[in-house]
This record gives C-alpha cells, structure tokens and sequence, in this order.
C-alpha cells in the first residue's frame, strides 16, 4: 500500500508541478494515474518510487514514512519492494536479455542462480519468443517491453509503478502488458499506471485525474 | 566489484580505451625510467667497483699497535666481507743481480678475493711477487731469493694478484711465513657489505683500535665516493619520480575524460540502475570497479610490452617489481581518475535521464 500524504513537488525552484496531493493505493489493486501533459503524472510515479524528494508531504510504504530515508535506504526500498516499467524499455543493450531481466539482483541481494531461474520463467510466461542470450538490438520494440516487464516484476515488488507501459506498443503487446500487471496485482501488490490512453485507464480499477 | 567487470566487458569501446591509455602510461614509464633504473645501477656499481665498501686503518706510529687480533676481530665482524692486513715496508733487493732496483715487501695477513695467491708449501718466510714487481726485480721467473736492509733473505714463490681496493700492492713483493704473528701491522683494508654498512663499521673500528685520535692511527673512508653514490642515487631517484608522475599525470587526464565521456553517454544506463535500487554509493563503486577491470588487461600489456623493450634497448630485464609497481600504480591512478565522472553520474538527477521528452 501506499499512503500519499499533502505531497508538493516542483522541478528546482519552478513552480509546483504537484501541489499538496493526498492519496491511498491500497494493495492488490491497479490505478490509473491521468491527466494531461504536463500535470505530473510522471513526476508522481517517481516520487511514489523514491527517485524524487518531495518539497512537502510525505509519501509511505507499507507504513513506512520514507520522508527522512537516506538514499541508501530509499535505494534498498527500491531494489527489493519497488519495480519500475519505463514507455521505453531502458535496457542495457551490452546484456543479454537474461541479464537484463536479472539486473536488479545486483542490488536487492537476490542470488544470481536464483535470479536467473525467475527470469526464465518470468520470460517464458510473457512468451517472448526469441532465444534468451539475445541483445536487446536485436529484438522488437513490444518484445523489449515485456522485457522490462519482467525485470520490474523478478524480486515480486510490493508496488509496481508503470509509466505508460503501453505507449510504443502494438494492441497485442500492450493487452499482454496490461495482463501480466494485472496479475502482480492479483497476488497483493499495488500497481500505479500512468496513461492518457483511456482504454488502459479502462482496464484499471481505480483512475486518478491530474489536474 | 564483479558487477563492474561485467559492465565493462558489456562495453567493450570505454574499456578498450581506458586499456590502451592503461598499456600506454606503463609501456612510456617503463621505456624511459626503466633504463634509467639500469644506468643507476650500472653506474652505482661502477662507483661500488671503485671502493665506496672500503675502509683503511692505517697506522703511522713508531711501533705499530694493530695486530692479528685486532684483524682478527675485524674480520668476524658481520658487516666485513673481509680484511687484510700488512705490515711496514722493508726494501728488498733480489740476491745475486747487481744494479737491480729496490723493491718494496710488506708481510701480509688474513685473505680476501681481491687478493690471489698461489698455494706453496714449506716453511720459513715466504715472498710472492706481482708481474710488475718481478720486472722491476730483474727476476725472468717467479724465482730466486730477495734480501731485505736487515740482511734477512726470502725465497720468491709464486705471483700474486691484487684488485680493487688493493690493486695498490701491484708494485709489491708480499711475504707470507709462520712467524706472521709476531709482526705488527701498518695498515688494514677491510670490505664492507654494503656502502650503508661503512660509516657503523668505521665507528665499531674507532673503538677496536682505540680511543679516537690515538697518535698516528686514522681510519680512511672514501667519503667522496659515498657522497658520490647518495647523489647519483638521488638524482636518479628524483628523475625517475619525475618521469613516472608525468607519465601518470598525462595518462589521468586522458583517462578522466574517457571515463567522463563514457559516463555523459549513459546517462540512461544510470538513471534506469537507481530506479532498479542503485544507491549513490553503489554506482560510484560501480564506475570505479569497471575502470579498474578495464585497466588491468592494458597494463599488464604494457607491463610486458614494457619490459620486453627494456631488454631490447639496454640488454637487461628491468626485474619485475618495477614493472610489477608500475603497473598497480596505473591501475590504481586509472580507478582515481574514474573517481570525479563517477560522483557526477551518482548525483546527476536520474530522472531526468529517464523521462522522455
């Protein structure tokens, strides 16, 4: 779960691009975060994920206030209870796919035998349908996604945070994207979607306007 | 740390780069210091050759108070390779070839490498000549007798040679016999191990002959030589430092900004690693660790390229600690210079690098 809390955020010293925003996600649920450009619904997802210190509030997860965290332990958070699914896949494109499934045992502290045996698995039920030694160069755009996917999803996150998961993908990818998510959430974590598409804020239990 | 050696086979052009400034800075310092550490010791050895180890106590008294004991306590000492002791000079004439010149004979005691005697049997007092001092003798062999001012005649034996510190003697007739004990020493030339080792030796021989300034005893060190040899020491020592921090210098600076370019280049692959839990800490430990992998193929490289053109050049291997030395100090300077890109990449916002635009 997490507890949003008067939040107030601005880039530098810009105006506020959240201005004193409270909400609950509870667990086991998927939201959908809307608004128009520019209303912070990016900017939302990556305080949620600890990458961003609000100028006021507090964001808290599972009860946990994370207001005064070092970044060590904002970081530890990130690494074993937070997984992030970029519109773009941002993978490492000197990895294989595996390796960059696996990436973030390196810092949760998930043993690399292990981490690889989720991946597989994980890889296979997004069904990728290229050999798992390949470049990330060398696969589509849909297929990196899943990628990515999968990488949010290795160390099982308590929250998922997904910044327009479906933007650069084909009807195909994306319902399949939208289905593994929803499954993470069948199995108690909290997922967070940013979108303007309106048929993946359709598919979401709860919606949250930005405006 | 295995984390970085994985990122940087994973980008295979930073870590090429990095390596070949890596072989470069070892191959250059080797080049240049490494010959410059085999002239030091060919020359320090030169000066060695020349008597920096030696020490003379020389005795200038009317009766002469150095003795075999003192010698041979001289000798038992750990510093001493060895020592030879002689006696007053007696003026020998050969017997039986008038108009010969006369020769200078001095008894001898104890043995040392620089000094080559031929092994005779028999008793009585003994004489040996140089090649020089049997020409001067008149003597075609390295036979006959030679009488000394006291009427006294030794049998020549055999020809002995004299080196380094008592080439000296090349001009002699030294007389070796069993009554060697009862003659007192003029002078004795000791070999010490090491030239560190003749200042604390010539002290200990202050107090083996006696209380310092005892009429006509002085104890000679080739203080110039020394001094000589602290200087060339120095020098080289200050030339060589001097060579290796412009080495490293030029190469931290291109080293900087490859890793600066690398790191401005993935400024992604930073942001997506915080989002996946990298702390601060870690990608530092991060960037450092990967240019360290990727400097140890390059100065191993340049370790052996290095060496091989030390051997070329002057004919000798460097040795390996150098090399060895080089080669951590470059790796080491190539983990420094990662230092400033990798707490820039640890603060840069990742964010920003993340969004798209």
């Amino acid at each position: 779960m997490i507890d949003i809390d008067g939040l107030s955020f601005g880039y530098g010293a810009g105006p506020a691009v959240i201005d004193d925003f409270s909400h609950t996600f509870p667990a086991g649920s998927m939201v959908g975060i809307s608004g128009t450009s520019g209303r912070g619904k990016s900017t939302l997802l990556y305080l949620a994920g600890l990458l961003l210190r609000p100028r006021s509030g507090r964001v808290s997860l599972d009860g946990i206030d994370t207001t005064g965290l070092s970044d060590p332990a904002r970081s530890r958070l990130r690494s074993t209870q937070l997984g992030f699914v970029f519109q773009d896949a941002v993978l490492d494109t000197g990895r294989s796919i595996l390796d960059n499934v696996i990436e973030g045992s390196v810092y949760s502290g998930m043993s690399r035998t292990a981490a690889r045996e989720r991946g597989r698995t994980l890889l296979a039920e997004v069904d990728l349908s290229v050999p798992i030694d390949r470049r990330p160069g060398q696969i589509s755009g849909g297929q990196a996604q899943r990628v990515a996917l999968c990488r949010a999803l290795l160390h099982e996150p308590r929250v998922v945070l997904a910044d327009e998961p479906t933007g650069n993908l084909d009807p195909e990818s994306a319902d399949l994207a939208l289905s593994r998510l929803r499954a993470a959430a069948a199995t108690g974590a909290c997922v967070l979607i940013a979108s303007h598409d309106r048929t993946v804020l359709g598919r979401c239990d709860d919606v949250v306007v930005l405006d | 740390m295995v984390e970085g050696g994985r990122t940087a086979a994973s980008q295979p052009v930073l870590a090429l780069a990095v390596s070949l400034i890596c072989a470069g800075v070892v191959l250059v310092t080797l080049a240049t210091t490494g010959r410059t550490v085999g002239a030091e010791r060919e020359v320090l050895a030169r000066i060695e050759d020349a008597g920096t180890r030696a020490i003379q106590v020389i005795d200038d008294r009317a009766n002469p108070g150095l003795d075999h004991q003192i010698l041979s306590a001289i000798s038992r000492l750990d510093a001493v390779s060895w020592a030879i002791g002689l006696g007053p000079i007696e003026d020998v004439r050969p017997v039986g070839l008038d108009g010969a010149d006369a020769v200078p004979a001095r008894r001898i005691a104890g043995s040392s490498p620089e000094l080559v005697l031929p092994s005779v049997t028999g008793s009585g007092v003994q004489a040996f000549v140089s090649n020089g001092s049997q020409a001067r003798l008149g003597f075609t062999a390295a036979a006959g007798t030679v009488e000394g001012a006291t009427g006294r005649q030794y049998p020549v034996v055999g020809v002995f040679r004299a080196s380094g510190p008592l080439a000296d003697l090349g001009d002699s007739i030294l007389l070796t016999g069993d009554d060697d004990e009862d003659v007192g020493l003029r002078r004795i030339t000791i070999e010490v191990v090491g030239a560190e080792a003749v200042a604390p030796v010539a002290e200990t021989l202050r107090s083996l002959v006696g209380p310092g300034g005892q009429g006509g005893v002085t104890i000679e060190v080739s203080a110039d030589l020394v001094l000589a040899q602290s200087v060339i020491r120095g020098e080289f020592a200050g030339f060589g430092r001097s060579i290796v921090l412009q080495a490293l210098a030029g190469g931290l600076v291109l080293m900087v900004g490859a890793v600066l370019a690398g790191v401005n280049a993935r400024r992604r692959d930073f942001g997506r690693r915080r989002a996946l839990g990298a702390s601060r800490g870690q990608l530092v430990s991060l960037v450092v660790a990967q240019a360290l992998w990727s400097a140890l193929p390059g100065v191993a490289a340049g370790a052996l390229a290095g060496s091989t053109l030390v051997k070329v050049l002057s004919g000798s291997w460097p040795g390996w600690q150098f090399p060895v030395a080089v080669a951590v100090l470059t790796a080491l300077s190539a983990a420094g210079a990662a230092l400033i890109p990798a707490v820039l990449a640890a603060v840069r916002d990742p964010v920003a690098a993340l969004r798209v635009p």
